[in-house]
């Protein structure tokens, strides 16, 4: 998927709220989202300054067909993926 | 806001299973990954197949929030008045009208950049050294207490730092003091000044 249509999507989700993080049996303490230590207004503010070559996309290292759609920008890393109609994100955390 | 409740479906990667699967919300004790003790009775998506809990919706974000902060540690430390100065000083440059609150994201912006860097950590261990006389002279101001809650992982990377440094705690956050004043008070344009205003930004938004 195109930069343009990612960013839409994200931002779309985090705005209506059809979005979840991941878990894996437990919850994933670093996702700075989930925790609150980020608001989904925040991260808006941040996608929306978002450009082509703050994006990178590949497929999930473990399951074929899953793109993985990693944002880097004023020092945050931000990864998810879309599985329709909803957008799960993977990590959101000031990046090292 | 989308509002899961019990009994909805949605889709969600299980690693696990090894694919995408179907999974169904409902109450769950879920514990936090880093050990810290369990959220209880938020809402989450669990695996249709294996029953693992795969996916975490929003609304489960406050609750997480109070699990969260029952088992966050508490940092404090009692320094001379003039290392309080300096961090309230260089709080005061970033965002004059943020008052006290950008001294815990200080302390972690400033451990969380030096944690994974030898030098930062070398120079950190020279400060109590180097500016021996200095905090000497300080002792006879008044004491003033630094007393934060932070975050487990904050926690962790402060722990993780005192054992790199071998400084104790105390020494520790006056070396970071060090540091702020150095990099945010003295100069005349701060370097990392852009950085740490919207990191400031980002927290007051």
């Amino acid at each position: 998927m195109a930069f343009k249509g990612v960013r839409y999507r994200v931002i779309k989700a985090l705005k209506e709220g059809t979005y979840q993080h991941a878990a894996r049996g437990g919850i994933e303490d670093k996702n700075a989202l989930m925790t609150g230590d980020i608001s989904p207004e925040q991260l808006i503010t941040i996608i929306g300054r978002c450009n082509g070559t703050h994006h990178e996309s590949s497929e999930h290292h473990e399951f074929k067909g899953i793109e993985v759609h990693i944002l880097k920008r004023d020092g945050w890393y931000i990864k998810f993926y879309f599985v329709d109609p909803d957008t799960i994100f993977i990590s959101v955390h000031p990046s090292r | 806001m989308k509002i899961w409740y019990v009994g909805d479906k949605s889709k969600a990667l299980c690693e696990k299973c090894r694919k995408v699967v179907t999974t169904t919300f409902d109450y769950h004790d879920v514990p936090f990954e880093s050990g810290i003790g369990v959220a209880k009775q938020i809402m989450a998506a669990t695996c249709d197949e294996c029953g693992t809990v795969v996916a975490i919706p929003p609304q489960s974000t406050p609750a997480i929030r109070v699990a969260r902060e029952i088992a966050s540690r508490p940092l404090e430390v009692v320094m001379a008045a003039p290392f309080m100065d300096t961090l309230d000083l260089a709080s005061y440059r970033i965002d004059p009208s943020a008052g006290v609150f950008l001294r815990k994201s200080l302390i972690a912006y400033f451990v969380h950049r030096s944690v994974n860097d030898d030098s930062l950590v070398e120079r950190l261990r020279r400060n109590a050294e180097v500016h021996r006389a200095k905090w000497r002279s300080w002792h006879d101001t008044p004491s003033k207490r630094l007393s934060m809650k932070v975050t487990p992982r904050v926690g962790d990377e402060f722990d993780e730092l005192v054992k790199k440094s071998a400084l104790n705690k105390t020494t520790l956050v006056k070396s970071i003091v060090m540091d702020i004043g150095s990099e945010v008070v003295e100069p005349e344009e701060p370097q990392m000044m852009p950085e740490l205003r919207r990191m400031a930004a980002a927290l007051a938004a």
